[in-house]
């Protein structure tokens, strides 16, 4: 909402300047956005007429005119080629200051004497036009509906008005009195405790004499409590005086007709909505204020045909539809300059009836801002009058003619009690029910005593915000100062903090994943459709339970991710796309999964892509791109990290993973996690173009706790452990997994580790056979083992690997 | 015949006179003198030794000639000094100094020329080495900034006795609305731009909801922050993001007022932009408090005055103050609709934006930044 500073002082007298009003309403609630001024002042620029145009005998593109000045004759050499005999223009006399601080002065050009100068709009700063000099009664036109030419020797200032100083409020939901001239007015007066004008006074109790002859019918009383109808005859076309063009355009509002102007200057000003039909387009004339009927449709003012329902609140004449309640007027009974007679609409419709019109049309007005948000049910009366006086001074011969006034369960004002104590306690500083009652006081807040600490307070008609005790505790702390509330000194109030376990084992897997050289990425939950499909199908067969939404802003976030894999393939590719040839980033972050009668599943994941070369730097044999073993080494030294002893990696395949490539990861029976490497088709889905992408994805939430268990430690042994290598042929399917845990399970306690440390085929491997070595290490915690001991486990083992792999022992 | 003056040079090799052992020992002629008295014998065979050590030409014949001197087994000094016992007291003392001497003069030589082999190994086996390559280098992660502005957040809460809370981004009307006291049909909920999920869920347009949670399960007092990201229905641009990441806190007791309020969010602020910021509370409107506030911290590019260099500050517009969060005491509507009395606790609440902060501190132009991963971003943090 704009506050122009001229109209704020028309209401109240206050002696602040713009800065301190800005500030006072900030620290009020009513937040200002900035302050501009609007126009420029230009002492010494006058209007002046044309006389005639001769060409400059020394420059072809001058000419030099004869200039009627008001007061005499003058001489002006000018540059512009739009500058013709006749024209109304701007004229800076000797001494004149321009806006950018340049003075007129007596001059010759090019031999000839020039005494003034003929402006462009951009020299007065009245716009960014340099093209030619402005042309007074063009502009005038079109801002003022064909005002009055002005005189000449005028000066300009008093033909385009003061510079304005315009201050920007955003009004926060709750105030809909803020969306009005007279609201802003009464903050400003609480703030410097200043007083409302005597035509401020006079205003707001003014009321319209009426008739009660006007066919006026409620039949929708639960929507419109409250309908003021005046028509007015005898209207002549006649232009918006300047003043009033000025004040609607310091609105931002373009001047359209005179009635329409002051429909505008007066929703402005009260903040309350008023409508104006053209009278001979009624049908009756009759109004009924009621429910759209099935099928009804009406042309808006907008031009639009909209078809209308039974949720929808209608004026309608005694035919058809005429307008949408508290949104819009129809087209056809629009008043225009030709309009002779009017019916002025001043109405209090109710915030959610006209919310409900205003979504069925999905239509949004100043208008229906104003009334979903609470127009002042009192204050019509005031707005009428103040409609009507000012449309009588523009035409005189309007007349008030038929008229009626209907109210039906209008809000009856509400009493809160305000207790002193609630307000101490809420703020932390002591106040008094006197102190209360003078702060409130400051708004026109009635209050009377009611016994002990506590107030009877009254809220106006224009504070719909204020329901409950607790919001008198707010006005009456934003009148005394936020900025005056103390600092208590900070307290535990034996309220200790604990970092929860999920927020202990994601902080160890993020830092887990930066020690191995990973960057965290942040991507987002929401991806396309398929790339959803795409992504949950590296981890799982089923097709993915998909939460999609209703209203996606674009095809790209069209449901919510079940895992982040996508978000880091697009990063990937974004990063491959900017010539970086490393990718290595992970994401701790949520999936979506939808559930049935329930909140979707949010597990919490952590995925990791890595692309590129194994070292950030090496120019020798080491370095070369990551392969699968290079990859897996990374995942295993985070799985070690997050204390997983004994991860069982298992085959694994499904739909993207290069085929072969990809594994789970387990504990025991429960898959905690996902390896391996994209496979080519699914990551041209993504544009990348590289040969390998290793990927991991984790379940957070079904890993072991990362604490140590509580239950003890066990002690290093101190007879040191003995090293023995066994290396066995085995057939080309069993994988390194199900030997290792045959041996461990056959080789009891006292094997403490088993290492693999050769992995080999070639010469003298038996046919469709692999070699296997691995290095074992036995201990006792108590003492030395004997030989006789470690060859019997080792026996044992031998055996076990042979009975259920067919594994042999190579002989050295 | 004493033991000392049964050593002569014969006991040794003639080729170890050829080590220069003044050359590792600057008192090496000295030292053959003071060993004279006690037998000519005993100071020959003292300075071959000594040539002999100084003179060793790889590590392994030194220790083999440490060894043939002064092995534990079989060293001729060695020998010597085990037969002491075995002479006269005279004798004794006179051949029992002298060994002891050469004992301890051939330990320090054969050390010194250790040391001397060792380092010309050494620097044998880096010859060719330029230490001005680069080396084997492993890659270093990066924590992302706004993990890294959450994390300073909530450190500095978890020090005022804040415990984290994680509630579901997925919401129902209900919590990310109606029991935060916005009414159905109003107005409020249009400055909350809702994605919808099909089937009527939505997804949560504040972290607020968690507020509701945590108290339905728990009793007061309470005191915790809800990170997490939220979403609203918006074209992204520059400065506009569907997804951005948001810090609730919450503290309800039997007395929490807004003094307890202020203390907090300026403890917050100067811990974020030093002791010496300027902030002030002013009110403001959200649905689910009441009174309501937010509090503005002094532009810390123009220091409050609202220009730079004669222009309009571009970070504040010229008003000199930036919002910095919502806050206020918790509307009693939501404590009934937690089931607790209002008259019997208060609380206040407030709300941050990480974007908003790791905007100003960095000066990020784009916030479309934070969520694309762009490396050179990344890694700058
Ligand atoms: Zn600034």
């Amino acid at each position: 909402m704009k506050l122009p500073l001229s109209w704020l002082r028309e209401w109240v007298e206050v002696d602040a300047t713009a800065e301190a009003i800005a500030d006072a309403l900030t620290r009020r609630g009513l937040y200002v956005a900035g302050i501009e001024t609007h126009g420029a002042s230009h002492p010494g620029v006058v209007v002046a007429r044309v006389l005639d145009v001769a060409r400059h005998p020394n420059a072809d593109r001058l000419s030099l005119c004869r200039v009627d000045s008001g007061h005499g004759e003058l001489r002006v050499v000018c540059g512009a080629p739009n500058v013709r005999a006749g024209m109304i223009v701007p004229l800076a006399t000797v001494g004149a200051v321009l806006p950018g601080g340049m003075v007129i002065q007596k001059s010759r050009i090019r031999g000839e004497e020039s005494q003034g100068m003929l402006c462009s709009a951009r020299e007065l700063e009245l716009s960014d036009d340099h093209e030619g000099i402005v042309d007074l009664e063009r502009l005038l036109a079109a801002s003022g509906d064909g005002a009055a030419a002005p005189g000449l020797g005028v000066p300009l200032d008093d033909v385009l008005g003061p510079p304005e100083t315009v201050i920007e409020v955003e009004v926060p939901f709750n105030r809909p009195d803020g969306l009005g001239i007279v609201g802003l007015a009464r903050e400003v007066k609480a703030a410097f405790a200043g007083r409302w004008t005597k035509a401020a006074v006079e205003r707001l109790a003014a009321h319209p004499k009426l008739r009660d002859d006007f066919d006026l019918t409620l039949e929708a009383a639960e929507g419109c409590p409250r309908y003021i109808a005046v028509a007015v005859r005898g209207l002549a076309a006649a232009p918006s005086p300047a003043w009033l063009v000025r004040r609607l355009e310091s609105m931002g509002q373009r001047s359209i007709n005179a009635i329409v102007d002051l429909t505008n200057l007066v929703l402005f000003e009260f903040g309350q909505p008023v409508h104006a039909f053209d009278l001979a387009k009624l049908a009756g004339p009759a109004i009924r204020v009621r429910r759209a009927r099935a099928r009804e449709r009406l042309v808006t003012l907008d031009g639009k045909e909209r078809a209308l329902d039974p949720e929808v609140l209608v004026i309608a004449d005694r035919d058809r539809p005429v307008a949408i309640a508290g949104v819009m007027g129809g087209a056809a009974s629009e008043v225009t300059a030709t309009t002779t007679e009017l019916l002025l609409e001043v109405a209090w419709f109710d915030p959610r009836r006209v919310r409900r019109g205003s979504r069925a049309l999905e239509l949004s007005t100043e208008a229906s801002k104003r009334y979903e948000r609470g127009v002042d049910p009192e204050i019509g009366p005031a707005a009428a009058a103040r409609f009507l006086a000012l449309l009588k001074e523009i035409m005189p011969g309007a007349a008030v003619g038929a008229s009626r006034e209907r109210r039906a369960n209008m809000p009856a004002p509400r009493t809160i009690a305000l207790r002193a104590s609630r307000i101490t306690r809420l703020v932390g500083h002591a106040f008094s029910a006197r102190e209360a009652a003078g702060h409130l006081a400051a708004f026109e807040f009635p209050t009377r005593k009611s016994g002990g600490d506590a107030l009877h307070v009254t809220v106006p008609s224009w504070r719909p915000d204020v329901g409950i005790e607790d919001d008198l505790v707010e006005e009456v702390a934003r009148a005394w100062g936020y900025d005056r509330i103390p600092e208590a000194p900070l307290e535990t109030r034996g309220v200790h903090a604990e970092r929860t376990v999920r927020e202990r084992r994601n902080e160890r897997a993020r830092a887990a994943m930066l020690a191995r050289g990973f960057s965290e990425a942040w991507t987002s939950s929401l991806v396309s459709r398929d790339e959803a499909v795409a992504t949950a199908a590296l981890l799982d067969g089923a097709p993915p339970r998909l939460l999609a939404l209703a209203n996606p802003m674009n095809p790209g976030g069209a449901v919510l991710r079940p895992n982040p894999i996508a978000g880091l393939l697009r990063a990937v590719a974004h990063n491959l796309r900017q010539g970086m040839e490393t990718v290595r980033l992970f994401e701790i972050g949520a999936g979506y999964v939808a559930r049935d009668g329930a909140l979707p599943d949010e597990p919490a994941l952590l995925a990791a892509v890595a692309v590129g070369p194994r070292f950030a730097h090496a120019h020798d044999a080491a370095q070369q791109a990551m392969d699968f073993a290079d990859a897996k080494g990374v995942w295993e030294a985070w799985l070690d990290e997050m204390r997983v002893d004994t991860p069982s990696w298992r085959t694994y395949s499904a739909a993207g993973w290069k085929p072969g490539a990809s594994a789970e990861v387990a504990i025991g029976t429960s898959r905690i996690g996902w390896a391996g490497t994209l496979g080519r088709q699914l990551l041209r889905a993504w544009d990348i173009e590289v040969p390998e992408v290793h990927l991991f994805v984790v379940r957070l939430d079904a890993m072991p706790p990362i604490e140590a268990a509580r239950s003890g430690v066990n002690l290093p042994g101190r007879f040191p452990p003995v090293r023995r290598d066994l290396a066995f042929f085995v057939p080309e399917a069993v994988t390194h997994e199900q030997l290792a845990s045959a041996l461990r399970g056959a080789a009891g306690e006292r094997l403490v580790s088993l290492e693999l440390f050769d992995v080999y085929a070639g010469h003298g491997t038996p046919e469709h056979m692999k070699g296997l070595a691995y290095a074992l290490r036995f201990q006792h915690p108590e003492r030395t083992l004997t030989e006789a001991e470690i060859q019997t486990i080792q026996d044992r083992m031998t055996a076990a690997a042979a009975k259920t792999l067919g594994a042999r022992l190579r002989e050295r | 015949m004493s033991a000392s003056t049964a050593l002569g040079r014969g006991d040794l090799p003639d080729a170890w006179d050829s080590g220069d052992a003044a050359g590792i020992d600057p008192e090496h002629d000295r030292r053959v003198e003071e060993l004279k008295p006690a037998g000519a014998g005993v100071a020959a065979f003292y300075d071959r030794a000594a040539r002999g050590i100084a003179g060793a030409p790889d590590l392994a014949e030194l220790k083999e000639r440490h060894t043939r001197l002064l092995g534990r087994e079989r060293g001729i000094v060695t020998g010597r000094l085990a037969g002491l016992p075995e002479l006269s007291p005279e004798e004794r003392r006179q051949s029992g100094r002298a060994l002891n001497l050469i004992k301890r003069w051939l330990t320090e030589l054969e050390a010194a020329r250790r040391s001397a082999l060792e380092r010309e190994q050494e620097s044998r086996s880096a010859q060719g080495l330029d230490v001005t390559l680069p080396g084997r280098k492993p890659w270093i992660g990066h924590r992302h900034v706004l993990a890294q502005i959450q994390e300073e957040l909530l450190d500095l809460f978890h020090g005022l006795g804040y415990s984290v809370y994680v509630s579901p981004e997925v919401e129902s009307d209900d919590y990310n609305f109606g029991k935060l006291n916005f009414p159905p049909d109003h107005p409020a909920r249009d400055a909350h731009d809702t994605y919808w999920v099909d089937g009527g869920l939505l997804l949560r347009t504040h972290t607020s909801p968690g507020w509701v949670r945590a108290m339905e399960e728990r009793q007061p007092p309470l005191r915790l922050v809800f990170p997490g990201r939220v979403f609203r229905a918006e074209q992204v641009d520059a400065s506009h993001m569907d997804q951005f990441h948001q810090v609730d806190g919450l503290f309800v007791d039997r007395d929490v007022s807004m003094a307890d309020l202020k203390a907090t969010l300026n403890t917050f602020a100067r811990s974020i932009y030093g002791r010496a910021v300027r902030t002030r509370l002013v009110p403001v409107y959200f649905p689910f408090v009441e009174p309501g506030a937010q509090l503005d911290v002094a532009c810390v590019i123009c220091d409050g005055s609202g220009r730079v260099r004669d222009a309009r500050c571009p970070v504040c517009k010229g008003g000199g103050w930036i919002e910095l969060l919502g806050a206020g005491m918790v509307h009693p509507n939501v404590f009934r609709a937690v089931g607790y009395d209002p008259e019997a606790v208060t609380g206040f609440a407030f709300g941050m934006g990480l974007e908003r902060i790791a905007m100003m501190r960095w000066g990020i132009p784009e916030i479309r930044l934070f969520l694309e991963n762009d490396l050179r971003f990344l890694n700058q943090f």
